[in-house]
């Protein structure tokens, strides 16, 4: 797999919000382009009517056992829309906890390869009410 | 060079495309590869935002400015300009009426209230109220039926504009139910639309004639044509011809459907005479006299157009309709002939218009050739008939 210096260009830094001054690349980029795509509604980006899979909509739905069991694969085929990640490679893992005051919390841990960074990994917080970037890979 | 060209020369109306363009060459120029910009990308979506927030606004800058100018201002603009700038407002659609005759076939009188009743047209399904009045009597009151008797009542359409326009005996459904009860109207129910941008463009500028003390062409159209002076004649296209030798002038009028009524013509006589008619001149005020135009083609179509054949015969039919009915009275004359002439090659473009961009070839087999026109001639759409309408791949 050939790497190149600088993968997918650069872009500004967005998760939760835009980070005007910060530019990123690489599979710090790729990293928060798949958080951003688990943190938008379907059919809210102007220029992409499919993009997007919003899991604290989804999560503020009845969970029952079907939608539980459902949310690692929506959550894969959503990630995998994205062209820059090697067809097949995503991985999803759900942890759900239940915290002190009895709310809910899932873990999502996502392992994917980049076509031109090579393996990376990423983990989101979640729960009804926010979605959280708990780790993230560097720009090389 | 026209105002419109001129003006078309200084405004370059931005689409959503072009400004993305441009932006992304901006951005090229600072070093960021933007051939690298993926879906939810934060610099492409806000770049799509701008774009696509900035297309509406050129819309409205340049509907504007060109709202601005008699010659290239348009709906609700055009209403703004010439208001501003003539005093003239836009002739509104009227409502059509009529008098429907009641038949009660049954043994049971019938009370009738204005507006209590609704009739139908069951060919176009429009509809109509009762006024409360009938042909003899303005008075809006209770009306009776009588048992095995007939009743003439007033009906107006509940829709303003031509689409409740109906024949004698069209208007045949009693919607409110009066069992035994038959109707059908005895006379026609005509309305006009309202009046379209160029006409109105055109009398709001045929105001100016109207101020010269010596009675210009412009001032007879713009008398005629415009219903606070006309006593409210169904006029809408007019055509004024003089003879200098004998000071003759002859107004022919005409509205949408063809030729004026004769009360219509007395309306506008007197409106002539009272408005525009100089000292020692003889102002005549004649209807125009119908010349139908059939419509016999063929068309060829690609199918990008997504619609039926039936859906497309019907959009050219309309166009058809509204491009004769716009014709000027005499047809088209062009120096140093005196008369006119309905051009076939008009009749092919008007159909082509119809279905562009995706029409490419059209053949218009009636009429045959041009139309020759006389000076008292108003052109009106016969029968629409399509031979042939093909369609092909789209490319």
């Amino acid at each position: 797999m050939t790497l190149r210096s600088e993968p997918y260009g650069r872009d500004t830094s967005a998760t939760t919000r835009i980070n005007r001054g910060r530019v990123v690349s690489g599979a710090t980029l790729l990293g928060e382009a798949m958080f951003r795509r688990l943190t938008t509604d379907r059919g809210t980006l102007l220029d992409a009517p499919n993009y997007g899979f919003s899991l604290r909509t989804f999560l503020n739905a009845d969970m029952t056992p079907a939608r539980r069991a459902a949310l690692p694969g929506l959550i894969r085929l959503e990630l995998q829309k994205d062209e820059r990640l090697v067809e097949g490679s995503v991985r999803v893992v759900v942890t759900e906890e239940i915290d002190s005051a009895g709310a809910i919390e899932w873990t999502v841990d996502v392992s994917a390869v980049g076509v031109d960074t090579g393996p990376f990994a990423l983990a989101i917080s979640a729960s009804a009410v926010t979605v959280e970037l708990l780790d993230l890979p560097e720009a090389a | 060079m026209s105002v419109e060209t001129l003006l078309e020369s200084l405004l370059e109306e931005e689409t959503e495309a072009t400004l993305l363009a441009k932006l992304y060459a901006v951005l090229s120029a600072v070093d960021l590869d933007v051939e690298s910009f993926a879906e939810g990308d934060p610099t492409r979506s806000e770049v799509y935002a701008i774009a696509r927030t900035q297309e509406a606004k050129e819309s409205i800058v340049t509907g504007a400015i060109r709202g601005g100018f008699t010659d290239t201002a348009e709906d609700a603009w055009l209403d703004v300009c010439v208001q501003s700038l003539f005093d003239v407002e836009r002739r509104g659609a009227s409502y059509a009426t009529c008098t429907v005759r009641y038949t009660n076939g049954s043994s049971q009188l019938f009370t009738i209230d204005p507006e209590e009743d609704t009739a139908r047209n069951s060919t176009t399904g429009a509809t109509y109220r009762n006024t409360g009045a009938t042909p003899t009597d303005d008075t809006l009151v209770q009306r009776t039926l009588a048992p095995g008797g007939t009743l003439d009542l007033i009906f107006a359409a509940e829709v303003a504009g031509s689409d409740s326009n109906a024949t004698t005996g069209e208007i045949d459904e009693l919607v409110t139910g009066r069992a035994g009860v038959t109707i059908a109207n005895i006379t026609a129910a005509v309305a006009v639309d309202e009046e379209r941008d160029d006409a109105y463009r055109a009398r709001g500028k045929g105001k100016l004639s109207a101020l010269s003390p010596n009675g210009p062409k412009g001032a007879y159209d713009y008398v005629v044509q415009t219903p606070d002076l006309n006593g409210g004649a169904n006029v809408t296209r007019s055509r004024t011809f003089g003879n200098s030798t004998v000071g003759a002038v002859t107004v022919y009028v005409a509205n949408a459907s063809g030729a004026v009524s004769g009360g219509d013509v007395t309306l506008c006589q007197t409106a002539v005479e009272t408005y525009c008619e100089p000292l020692t001149i003889g102002a005549t005020v004649a209807s125009a006299v119908n010349k139908t135009i059939a419509v016999t083609y063929s068309l060829w179509v690609y199918d990008s157009i997504n619609l039926t054949t039936s859906a497309i015969e019907a959009l050219v039919s309309a166009a058809l309709s509204d491009a004769i009915a716009s014709r000027d009275i005499g047809g088209d004359i062009i120096p140093p002939a005196l008369t006119g002439t309905l051009y076939k090659s008009f009749v092919e473009a008007t159909i082509l218009r119809a279905v562009h961009p995706h029409g490419f070839r059209v053949s218009v087999t009636t009429p045959s050739g041009d139309t020759a026109m006389a000076i008292d001639e108003v052109a009106v759409l016969g029968t629409v008939t399509a031979t042939a309408i093909t369609l092909i791949e789209a490319p």
